[in-house]
Order: structure tokens, then sequence, then C-alpha cells
């Protein structure tokens, strides 16, 4: 290769010293010298395939370290030697580098061996000392050898092919050597603080999501329902090493961690650990185990992101779930029947949404199994005591009379009611709502507003009210907070109120809009003597318990506890579905009709939207994207460099 | 600075007067086009899931296109015989080298850039956050630049461009693939193998919308050391 001026220039300044053609014989450099370096990095590999590779087979770990140990200190002890013996004072400044260098490999060798060896973590002291101290001690020992050991190899390399075409010459250069263990010692310190900072920015944490759509955060209900467990909390989730799935419940978990002093979680590798899997009855991988006391939910996803990702999406709605159910002891919630309501809606009024099955999950995920109660099942003589909550849903026919007296007599007891009332029926309400000391007007509501939710495009839209009118009640304590941003939709409603005279406490929860009126010729406009003013939507009613019952028996709060709906549609699936809101709005009612109140707060389930196509949309944007832009950019391309040729021809 | 913002200018000239620079954004939209129709377009899917997809073919044509760009900045000069007129110019190495890299990278934004109307096409059928695009991009052109410094520091260790590219694909493939080697190795390696790789574990959280800072740093980290290497490999000339 012809030399470069540049890289001519030191050997020229070199040339008067040489006195090329002189008959300078060569230093007589031993014949080992050469493979020291060699020597010392194969040691260090020694080392390695014995404490790393072999370290399981304590024979053969033994034979390795001790023979690459060894090695190392023999080749630097070499390395020593032949720096005092020499005689040049320009090798010998050469040799002693390396030899410093070499060293402090040895040095990394024994922070080894002193931080990993029972022997030298005794002398240390680390043995006894508590598990922070001695986790600082690893931490800090590791980084040190680590960097030690990269930054006396790398320099000695580069060193060793610098001075290698100097050997047998009869002056070496120190100024390329140095050059040379410079640039090795800079590359080693890059690569550490490269390391370091890198770990460091991951201790930190520091991160900000942008996603639309994401795993679901650790919600703030979630979160208060570990906080107010009396004892601790403790999650085991098994995962495979380095799984994405597990990097993401990690990232929950440890959001729940942060707020929770009572929450703990560990993550184990299910074939590493098979003992704690048995106990824990774990069979498979991706498995969430919650312990609190001896009570024991697990929660299963999937390993692969690909599968699991519905699931991830959904996280905090089944974590609560589990949590629930490992908290408190599974209540039950029975759902009349036999009267036409909408749990048990089918045909036309199915197809139309006026069904339950949303209402039911929520139930479900706030712990309670789901019943039905009918006259088969004596609702005639009495409610069973096993009930946590009472539901009656938008019944279109009227109850018996016994009916409606084996509800009082739960009432009574300090039973819970869920009464969701519904103006579009045959049966005669009334009762029910005096239940819980309210009357129920069935007249249908509509809005003088252009607030109002479209549905037909006619006139009876004006009925779809929508309201965030929330009082500040435990029951509606999610929705009050956020009552800017949030609306219940109340489609077809009646209205409520106070009975005369009545003792229970009533809190009228929400209340319509003051553009509302009671549309009696149901025209949907406001004429003859109907007037705008506000109404009553829903009430939450307390009543103490009476005399004479059995206290021990009340399941909850000690007192009766009514949550009333002058529109079951609100509660329906076609409500539920549309509106999130609605899923709060009975969400919270139900925590608090089971004294869960301290709970309340928003589920996260973030939403994403799928992209529907037409065959159509889908040609215009295949051609659109895979001919059109490319081709677009190669034709641009095409005239700048015709362009630029032809003003450099004219130049030319 | 001032140096190798000079060569950086000299460089980006240089990549519009060639067709070969307007070819590969050319092709590189177009496979970015098909891997978004095949997987994006096809079927009735989530937008955060097709977002995502995007992100991912992107990603890989970036690392593709940076390694493609770099190959010819050294090397190049070297088999041409021009690497001597930037060694004997009254400028040091490090400015070469960065000049040379500034270069490559904002060509390497702008092909990735230009692909920008893909994404954006989400927002007809579907909702995506702009941050989540942003964030997305933002990992593409740190992955970008740090397989381009990669690709750099092969090309300044290779004396041909043949052998650049595949010394090149090679490096960037083990970073990339590292992760699986830590899949089947044992703690504390794992984590370290799984550490340096490239692309799996660092690229998704840009891929979903997420900005770590860990992230940011590693990528930084690497760019920074393999741009140092290059500059040693050019300096070593002196001592080799």
């Amino acid at each position: 290769m012809a030399l470069k001026p540049k890289e001519a220039a030191p050997a020229a300044e070199k040339a008067p010293e040489a006195k090329a053609g002189s008959a300078e014989k060569p230093a007589a450099a031993p014949g080992w010298a050469p493979f020291l370096v060699p020597a010392f990095v194969g040691s260090l590999v020694l080392v390695f395939i014995g404490e790393r590779l072999l370290g399981n087979i304590e024979s053969a770990r033994l034979v390795f370290s001790a023979l690459g140990a060894l090695g190392a200190v023999g080749a630097t002890a070499l390395r020593f030697v032949h720096a005092s013996g020499e005689k040049d004072p320009e090798r010998r400044k050469i040799e002693r580098t390396l030899s410093i260098f070499s060293a402090l490999g040895l040095v990394a060798l024994a922070i080894y061996f002193a931080a990993n060896t029972e022997v030298g973590r005794r002398a240390l002291g680390i043995l006894d000392a508590t598990p922070d101290k001695r986790a600082r001690f690893d931490g800090a020992s590791t980084v040190a050898w680590v960097v030690l050991i990269l930054v006396s190899v790398l320099p000695l390399v580069f060193g060793e092919i610098a001075l290698a075409p100097m050997r047998r010459a009869p002056r070496v250069e120190v100024r390329r050597v140095r050059a040379a263990t410079i640039a090795g010692l800079s590359l080693s310190l890059a690569v550490a603080y490269a390391a370091l900072f890198t770990y460091a920015a991951g201790e930190l944490d520091v991160k900000a999501d942008f996603s639309y759509f994401r795993t679901a955060k650790a919600s703030e209900s979630t979160k208060k329902i570990v906080t107010s467990a009396p004892d601790t909390v403790e999650v085991r989730a098994f995962f495979p090493p380095l799984n994405d799935v597990g990097t993401e419940v990690e990232g929950y978990l440890a959001d729940i961690a942060r707020s929770a002093p009572n929450f703990k979680y560990g993550f184990y590798d299910r074939l590493l650990h098979p003992q704690l899997a048995k106990d824990n009855k774990v069979t498979q991988d991706a498995v969430i185990v919650i312990l609190r006391g001896p009570t024991r939910e697990t929660l299963t996803l999937d390993k692969e992101m690909n599968k699991a990702a519905a699931k991830l999406k959904t996280l905090d709605a089944d974590f609560q779930k589990a949590l629930l159910k490992a908290m408190k002891e599974q209540r039950t919630a029975y759902f009349t029947v036999g009267h036409g309501e909408l749990n048990e809606a089918a045909g036309a009024a199915a197809a139309e949404g006026r069904t339950a099955k949303i209402l039911r999950r929520l139930l479900e995920s706030q712990n309670y199994v789901v019943k039905d109660l009918g006259m088969p099942q004596g609702l005639a003589n009495t409610v069973p005591e096993d009930a946590s909550i009472v539901v009656v849903l938008g019944p279109t026919q009227a109850f018996l009379p016994e009916e409606v007296t084996s509800l009082e007599k739960y009432a009574a007891r300090g039973g819970k009611l869920l009464l969701a009332l519904d103006p579009e029926t045959k049966g005669d309400l009334a009762p029910l709502a005096a239940i819980a000391d309210l009357s129920f007007d069935p007249t249908v509501l509509a809005t003088t507003d252009q607030l109002f939710v479209p549905r037909r495009r006619n006139a009876s839209d004006k009925a779809n009210l929508v309201s965030n009118r929330f009082s500040s009640h435990a029951s509606v304590s999610t929705l009050s907070r956020v009552s800017q941003r949030a609306v219940v939709l109340v489609p077809v409603a009646g209205s409520l109120d106070k009975k005369a005279g009545s003792e229970p406490k009533v809190d009228f929860v929400l209340r319509s809009s003051g553009g509302v009126f009671a549309d009696k010729n149901g025209n949907y406009e406001l004429d003859g003597d109907e007037k705008k003013t506000t109404h009553n939507l829903a009430a939450a009613v307390t009543k103490p318990i009476g005399d004479g019952a059995d206290k021990s028996k009340v399941k909850g709060p000690q007192e009766m506890r009514a949550f009333v709906v002058a529109d079951a549609d609100a509660l329906s699936d076609l409500a539920l579905g549309v509106a999130e809101t609605n899923q709060l709005f009975v969400v919270d009612a139900v925590r608090w009709l089971g004294g869960d109140e301290s709970f309340s707060g928003e589920i996260v389930t973030p939403e994403d939207v799928r992209i529907e196509h037409t065959k159509q949309k889908d040609v215009f944007w295949f051609y659109g994207t895979i001919i059109g832009a490319p081709a677009l950019l190669f034709g641009v391309g095409l005239l700048v460099t015709r362009r630029s040729r032809r003003t450099a021809g004219r130049k030319a | 600075m001032r140096n190798a913002l000079l060569v950086a200018g000299r460089e980006i000239g240089s990549y519009g007067r060639s067709l070969l620079g307007w070819a590969i954004g050319a092709a590189a939209l177009l496979v970015e086009g098909v891997w978004f129709s095949a997987n994006g377009l096809s079927g009735s899917r989530m937008s955060a899931d097709v977002l995502r997809e995007f992100f991912n073919g992107a990603s890989g044509v970036t690392m593709i296109v940076a390694v493609l760009m770099s190959i010819p900045l050294l090397a190049g000069e070297r088999e041409r015989g021009t690497l001597v007129l930037l060694n004997t110019a009254p400028i040091r190495d490090i400015e070469i080298i960065v000049g040379k890299y500034l270069a490559a990278l904002a060509m390497i934004a702008l092909i990735t850039l230009i692909s920008v109307y893909m994404p954006l096409l989400i927002f007809v059928n579907g909702k995506v956050s702009l941050g989540h695009v942003a964030v997305g991009y933002a990992g593409i052109v740190l992955l970008g630049s740090a397989a381009l410094s990669i690709g750099m520091f092969t090309s300044a260790v290779s004396r041909s461009q043949v052998m650049a590219a595949i010394l090149g694909g090679l490096m960037l493939a083990v970073m990339v693939t590292l992760w699986l080697v830590a899949k089947v190795t044992e703690p504390p390696v794992n984590s370290v193998l799984s550490g340096l790789a490239l692309h799996h574990q660092r690229q998704f959280p840009f891929m979903t919308g997420v900005l770590k800072l860990e992230n940011v740093v590693y990528y930084v980290a690497v760019t920074y050391f393999f741009l140092l290497a290059a500059t040693k490999t050019l300096e070593a000339r002196r001592w080799r």
C-alpha cells in the first residue's frame, strides 16, 4: 500500500534517529514476548469458560478457572520481568505501560473471585451483611470487574497490534504504541460509560406514553382496593424470562406497588422455580397469582404478545375482578324474573338491545354471582337469606302484592335494592318505587335543549336525554368528579320524587337539565300545560334497619340501601354498550349498595377503533401507497439529477 | 464542527445529484408501502395494531437503508482512492466521520419521514394519536442512526465496499438477533445480551407510542460508540 502523506509524517520525523542503513542491530526481545497478550487474553477466556459455561460442574470449573487465573498471573509477571530487564528506554516504557494494563486485568480477576466465592465474601464480611448491602456490593463489584477487564484487554490488544511490526525493528516508536493504547482505552471507557448511562436511564424509568391504545394502566379504583386490604396483598407472576407480555404486566404491577405499600409482587420462571409453581398450582406460563392470606386467585394471559394483546387491554378490569375475589367472599345478586324484565328479554326487545348481559358481566366483575329470583324461587314468600343485592330491571308487568311485600320485608331487614323502573310498561310500578319511599311518574320526559341522542331521526329523539348533573353522593362519586366531560345516557325516562312525609334519607343523584319537560300528550313538543323544569332521574335511598331485624344477617352496610333509576334503558345493553359512562354509573351504584364505595373510580379499559375497509378504498390505497408515492419520488429524482447534469454540462 | 458541517453539506449535495439516493428512497417507500398494504390494510384490524405493524416494517427497511448508505461513505472513498484527499485536507478524522454521518442521517430521516402519509391514512377510518406517530418515527430515526454508525464502522475497517456490506450486514444481523440468543442463555448473561439487542426490546416501546429515556440513551450510546470506533479506525493508520 502506498504511503499516504499523513502516514508518512511520523516516519519522516523519526528518520534522523533511525539512521536508515545504519548497522544497528535489533534489540534482543525474547521470543515469547509477542505471545504474552494472546496468553493473557486466552487465560481470561479459560476463566470465563470455567466460571460461566462450566459453573455447574465443580471439578471442571476448578480446573479451568485455576488454569486461567494462573495463566493471567504468569503472563503479567513475565511482562513485568521483561519490562524491568529491557535496556532500551523506549521499549522499557512501552512494556511498563502494557504491564500496568495487564495488572489491571489481575485486579479485575481478584475483584471477581472476592465477590463471587464464599471465601472471598466471608473475608470481606459480605456473607453476614444485610440483603440491601449485599445487593449494593454485588452490583458495584460486577461493574468494577467488568469495566477493569475492558480497560485492561482493549488497550493491551491495541498496543500489541501497534508494537508487533516493530518488535524486530532497531528502534520502536513509543508514540505509535501510546496512540494505540489510548485508542483502546478510549473505546473501553466509551463502552463502560455507554453501558452505565443506559443502565442508569433504565433505573430512572423516565417515560412518556403517547400511545392511543395501550396496555391498561392500574386504575385508582384498583389501587384503592389494594390499599384498603388490612394485610399484605402478594402477586406472583409466572412468566418466562425476557417475555414481552411479562414486561407489560410488570409495568402494571409496579404502578400499583408505587402507591400501595401493602402490595408486593415478584416474577418467577416456572421452570426455574418448579416447587413454587406447584405450590401455586401453576402449570403454564403467563399466569398471575394473587395471594391474600389463604385466598388465592389466578389470572391467565398468553405468553405470546399477539395473542395476549387483547387481554392486556382489559388487564385492569380483569385484575380488579380477580383481586376482589381474593379480597372479599363472593356475594349473590338476585335478578327478579317473570315480569318481562330486561334480563329475560327475547325476540324484538333483545334485538333492540333491551337485554342485560353487560350489567350481568359488570356485577360478576364486582365479585357477585348472579341468580334469578321469581315465583319458582320463592319471591312471593321471601327473598333468600344469601341475597346481597336484589335487582329489579325494567319490569313490563306489575309485581304481585305478595312479591312486593316480600321485597318490602327484605328492605326492612337491611336489604339492598337496585330498582330500574321504566315508563314504557303496562303495569303499575308505583308499589316498587314505594319500597324506597319514592313516587314514580311514568310520563316520558323530553327536552327542549339540543342535548339529546339522535336515534330515529325524528321528534322522538328528544326523549333520549343525556345528563351530567350529578350530586356529590358516594354512589356517583366517580362521575361527579368528571362531570365536565361525562354524561349519562337516559333514553325514554320517567321521573322520581320523594313521597310526602317519607322517613328515609333520599338523595337524588342524577337530575335532568332545566330544559326538560314531562311530555303528557306524547308529541315531544312543549305545549299545553307542559312546563320546563328539572326532573329527578335517579335516587339513592338509605333507611335504618327495622326493629326486630337480625343485624348479624345483614349483608354489607347495616342499613337499607336502594338505588332507583327512572329509566331501565339506561342500564340496558344498548346504553351500556354505547356509553362507558353508563357503566361507571351502574358500577358505582353497585359498589355503594354493597358498601364498597371507597373503591369507586374508573376502570381503565382503553378503547381502540377497528379499521374497516371497502374493496374500492383498498384498491385506491394499495395503488396510492405502493405505486404512486415511490413513482413520484423517483420521478422528482430523475428531474433533479437531469437538471443538475445539464447545468454541469453547460458550465463545462 | 464547522468542518464537519462542510463535509455534511458536500455529501448531501452529492446525494441529491446522484440518482442512486433517489432510487434508494423510492425503493424504501415501495417496500414500506407493500408492507403497509399487506399487514396494515388487510382485513379488519385495530388502529393501534396497524400503526405498530407499519413501524415494525419501516424499522426493518430503515436499518437496511442505513447500512446501504453507510457502505460507500469510507470504503467507497478508499476504493476510488479519494480518501487520501480527505486525509490530506486540513480536517480532523472525527470531523470526517461526523460530517459523513450527519449527511447520511439527514437522508435517512428524510427517506423515513416521507412515508408519513401511510400512518396518516389510518386517520381516515381509525383512531391513533399524533404523539404515537411522532414517537414511532423517533424510534425509527434513532434505530437508523445506530445502524448507520455500525455501517460506518464496518466501512472504515473494510478495504472494499463488498466487504463492508457483508461485514455491516453481519454485524447488524448479530445485533438484531441477540435477543434470540438471550432467550437460551441464563441470567445474568441473558439480560446483558437482551440489553444489547438493537431492535426487539428497544424498538417495541417506540412502536407502541411509549418514549422511554432508557431506549433513547441506548441508541445514542450505540451511535456514539461506533462513531468513536470508526474514528479510531481511521486514526489507526498512524499506528498500524
